[in-house]
Parts: C-alpha cells; sequence; structure tokens
C-alpha cells in the first residue's frame, strides 16, 4: 500500500528537496521509498510552527516522502520511525456532481460534445422522426420562447388520462415543468423531430405529478394504435420515458407472479418488447438512485436500483454524465434488478446543465435530462437510418459499440457501454462520411 | 385491479373482454377501456372494478394477473432532491 512517511531533517533529504540526487535510504525489508516523489517540507510534526518559515526547505524540521509498505509492515515502519510517522495516502477523486450542485455546462457545451453542427451539417435533424415524451405534458410556447424553432409539438395525436375530470390541457399546452424540460432536451440534437405529447404522469392538475402504470400501459397502447394507423406520416418513432419506480417497496411482493420490477411478463414489459417489434425505439432513464447521492426516494438503496422498464432489454437504458464527462453521483448503476438485463445502464448522455429553464432556475438534471438528450440523438439518426433498415436492436448495438469509453473497454457499472456519440454513431451507420 | 386478456381479434371491445373474463360489463373500469398489449397475440390489458374478481379466478391460458400498477414518478430534481 501507499504511504506518506515523515522523516527528520538530513543533509541528503534537503538535496534531494533541493533537486539533487536521491539519497540511500536504508530501510527495512518491507519498505520501499519511492525514488520519484520528492520529500516536502511539512514543519513540525506536532502543530506547532516555529521560526519564520516552518514549511520552507531550509527551516523545515521534517519531510514527508512516499512509500510503499507491505500491510503488515505499517506497525514496524512506525517503531523504524521513532513514533507515528506513517501517514495513509489514500486514493483520491473528484466528489461528482449531485442535485443541489450548480449547472456544470449550458446546452452550447452539451451541443458542442454531441457535435451537433455536424449532425445538422450531414441533414441529420430528426426530420420525419417522431418523438413520443410520456411526462407531465409539454408546453410548446416555453419551448419557442426559449429558442425552438417552428411548431414542435404535433396536435393532431392527443392522449388523454384515462378517468380524468376535468381532461388535462390539449397537447402541447401543459404547465411548463418536467415534461417541458424532456421535450426542449428531446430536441437538442433533433431540431426537427416532432413532438407527441402524452401527459402520464399529469395525475393531478395541480400540485406535484406522478403518475401509475396503468396510465403508461394506456398511453403506449394508444401509441401503437397510433402507429400502425396513422404514424406512416413519420418516418421513425422514439420514445422517450423520464421516469419509473424509485424503491421496490412500491410494488407487490417478491412472491407475487404479478410483479413490475422484475417480472418480463407483466404487461408493460410485454408491450415494449412488441413496440421493438414494431420498430420503435423506446429510451428509459435508468433513474436517480446512484450511489454518490441518491435521491430521497430511494430510501438510501442503490444496489439493483435500475428496474422494470429500465431495465427492460428491449429499451435503451440512459444514465447521466456532466458536460465534464464525468459520472453524475445520482445517477443509478447497475447490475440492474436480477430477472431483467445485468448490463444496464446501456449507455450514457449529458445531464445537469443549463438548458431548458423549465423549471427555472434549476438545472436540467437528473437522468431525466439524459434521457431525452439520447432519444434526440437516435432520431437524429433515425432522420436516415429508418428503422426498416436497422432494427432498435441494431440500432441500440451500433450506439453502444460506437459510445465513447471513459471506463475503459467492456461494460462498467456506472458508465454502462460508454458516452452517447452521434457522430460515431452516424459514421458506422453510413450516414456521416 | 389489472389484468390481461387474450381475444380473438384486435378489434376488440368491452363486452368482448369481459365475456372472456367471466364478468358483467359493469365490472370493468370503462373509462380505463380496454389497452392493447401485444397486437400478435390480441392481447389486451383492462381494469377490473370487482374486489371478489381476484379470489374468485384463475389464472388461465387467456386470462392473466392480477398485475402491479405502482405509482411512478419523474427521474428529475423536486424539492426532496439530496446534496452530498
Amino acid at each position: 500500500m501507499h504511504v506518506l512517511l515523515a522523516l527528520e531533517k538530513t543533509n541528503d533529504l534537503l538535496h534531494w528537496g533541493l533537486g539533487g540526487p536521491t539519497p540511500l535510504i536504508n530501510t527495512p525489508s518491507g519498505i520501499t521509498v519511492d525514488p520519484c516523489y520528492s520529500p516536502i517540507p511539512v514543519g513540525d510534526l506536532d502543530g506547532s510552527f516555529n521560526g519564520s518559515a516552518p514549511f520552507s526547505m531550509e527551516e523545515s524540521a521534517n519531510f514527508v516522502v512516499r512509500a510503499l509498505v507491505d500491510e503488515e509492515h505499517v506497525e514496524m515502519a512506525q517503531t523504524w520511525l521513532g513514533g507515528d510517522r506513517v501517514f495513509s495516502d489514500p486514493l483520491i477523486s473528484l466528489y461528482p456532481t449531485c442535485f443541489g450542485d450548480p449547472a456544470v455546462g449550458t446546452i452550447e457545451h452539451v451541443m458542442q460534445k454531441l457535435n451537433v453542427p455536424v449532425l445538422q451539417r450531414e441533414a441529420l435533424t430528426g426530420d420525419g422522426v417522431a418523438i413520443a415524451i410520456m411526462d407531465s405534458g409539454i408546453n410548446q410556447f416555453h419551448l419557442s420562447r426559449n429558442g425552438c424553432t417552428g411548431q414542435n409539438v404535433d396536435t393532431h395525436v392527443q392522449w388523454v388520462p384515462p378517468g380524468m375530470h376535468p381532461p388535462p390541457s390539449s397537447p402541447g399546452k401543459h404547465p411548463v415543468d418536467h415534461g417541458t424540460m424532456c421535450a426542449f432536451d428531446a430536441l437538442i440534437a433533433a431540431p426537427d423531430a416532432r413532438l407527441l405529447d402524452y401527459p402520464i404522469l399529469r395525475r393531478h392538475t395541480v400540485g406535484t405529478f406522478h403518475g401509475v402504470l396503468s396510465y403508461a400501459l394506456s398511453a403506449y397502447g394508444h401509441l401503437m394504435m397510433w402507429w400502425a394507423g396513422g404514424g406512416d406520416l413519420y418516418d421513425a418513432l422514439v420514445v422517450s420515458n423520464s421516469w419509473g419506480m424509485y424503491h421496490i417497496n412500491q410494488d407487490f411482493p417478491s412472491d407475487s407472479t404479478g410483479r413490475y420490477s422484475d417480472n418480463p411478463l407483466h404487461p408493460f414489459h410485454l408491450q415494449l418488447q412488441s413496440m421493438a417489434q414494431n420498430g420503435i425505439d423506446v429510451v428509459f432513464a435508468a433513474g436517480n438512485c446512484g450511489s454518490a447521492c441518491p435521491a430521497l426516494p430511494c430510501l438510501n438503496n442503490t444496489i439493483h436500483s435500475i428496474m422494470g422498464a429500465s431495465a427492460h432489454p428491449k429499451v435503451l437504458s440512459v444514465g447521466g454524465v456532466d458536460t465534464q464527462d464525468n459520472w453524475v453521483g445520482y445517477s443509478s448503476e447497475g447490475p440492474s434488478i436480477p430477472g431483467m438485463d445485468d448490463e444496464k445502464p446501456d449507455l450514457m448522455a449529458y445531464t445537469h446543465f443549463d438548458g431548458s429553464q423549465a423549471p427555472s432556475p434549476y438545472p436540467d438534471m437528473g437522468t431525466s435530462a439524459a434521457c431525452p438528450v439520447a432519444a434526440g440523438c437516435i432520431a437524429a439518426l433515425r432522420t436516415k437510418v429508418p428503422p426498416g433498415t436497422r432494427s432498435p436492436d441494431d440500432l441500440r448495438t451500433t450506439l453502444e459499440d460506437t459510445a465513447r469509453k471513459p471506463a475503459g473497454e467492456g461494460w462498467d457499472p456506472k458508465y454502462g457501454n460508454g458516452i452517447i456519440d452521434p457522430i460515431a454513431s452516424g459514421q458506422a451507420l453510413g450516414v456521416i462520411p | 385491479m389489472l389484468v390481461t386478456v387474450d381475444l380473438k381479434s384486435d378489434r376488440a371491445d368491452l363486452h368482448m373482454a369481459a365475456s372472456a373474463l367471466g364478468v358483467p360489463v359493469s365490472a370493468l373500469d370503462s373509462e380505463y377501456g380496454l389497452v392493447m398489449v401485444d397486437p400478435m397475440r390480441h392481447r389486451f390489458a383492462a381494469k377490473v372494478l370487482w374486489v371478489e374478481f381476484a379470489k374468485r379466478r384463475q389464472t388461465t391460458f387467456t386470462v392473466k394477473g392480477p398485475f402491479a400498477d405502482p405509482s411512478l414518478d419523474p427521474f428529475q430534481a423536486n424539492p426532496n432532491f439530496r446534496s452530498r
């Protein structure tokens, strides 16, 4: 193990610290001083600061060097040095971005990281592609006021949560909140895509928003019928889902055959299977139960926290990185819940940036933001790669193979298969030179 | 409660579902209606309002459930967010 050793000042140490040769330090067996780590003056070790410059080379009474010590020899090293002079040298790393932290970059940074100008140059803008935003509803006015051009929401497609009286606002006219953030973020890479507004989380018209799975089931049923009937106005359909179940205690007990979290035969999971067979790309947020700073509703459960649809083998499960490519501390880690696809998340996309201002003044954050960013990348690629030529499975594999790999080759519990790279994917698909 | 039922057509209605489930149509949630799950198998989801239904019925080849219908939340930052 690496340790720091505090040695009393000698002329040899002083010369070494001033750039001279590394002296021969006679250490007992099991202790090896690192010759590449020049001594650091640390003054007196008792906390007293004697002299005018106790931390200068000339006046410091002690110097710290780095050494490798076998774990069983640490006590012996203390004895050799005559007291408490062996200190730990732990691995350190940056604190990951957490909820409550300020934005890391802006939408411009996200566009730069995704290389959106190249997508636009190659006419990969989402033209002819529909993105269904399964969320709390979209506010078109807010999108337009914040730089989105044209009419983004297809108002001809309308679904109302069953049993809701009075029904919520019509498509594109919902209050500005989470759903509008998702819509905005989906348009970053695919500004010409049309948005389908499915307000599945608008169970209540006032106050907080949430939904129940049967709403999602109903909305997906509506979407499937629409795609089979009138969806031919579009060449491709991508579905973005920035929601899920935070804790398994919301589900049936583990011995129930009707469970949602880990049961591939739940009707919603059968719908996802059917969507994939019909050429529809489905993207889900992985969840916000990352081990560094899980969201409160996770109840501190950060193991196997990717569950339900987010762990389904036919969906693209998306975690979050900030615009400096660092995993955000709330992004759920794999492996996912046993019984589903172990290796989730699949990919990472950008989050925690200054973007939609919906809701202001917070950054676009959570894996909620990462999910539509990835959905937009898929929509951009689908402009020239219709599902008839590449199935959702094929496209997902290409996205994974061409992702940037900050954690190295292979699947990683935090980063999945890497950070989404639409340019590399487009090149692999033959639509970008 | 949420159940699925396999019918003979993808143009099914609540009456056909009620018949397959062995309940009167009034036992089904008409506002929820019949939801397409798998067009290949003509499989639909419905909500049964009768509490007694769960006790009476057995899972059969064409009827399955009840299934969990958990609450869902957005994966966003909200007032419950937690900093390190």
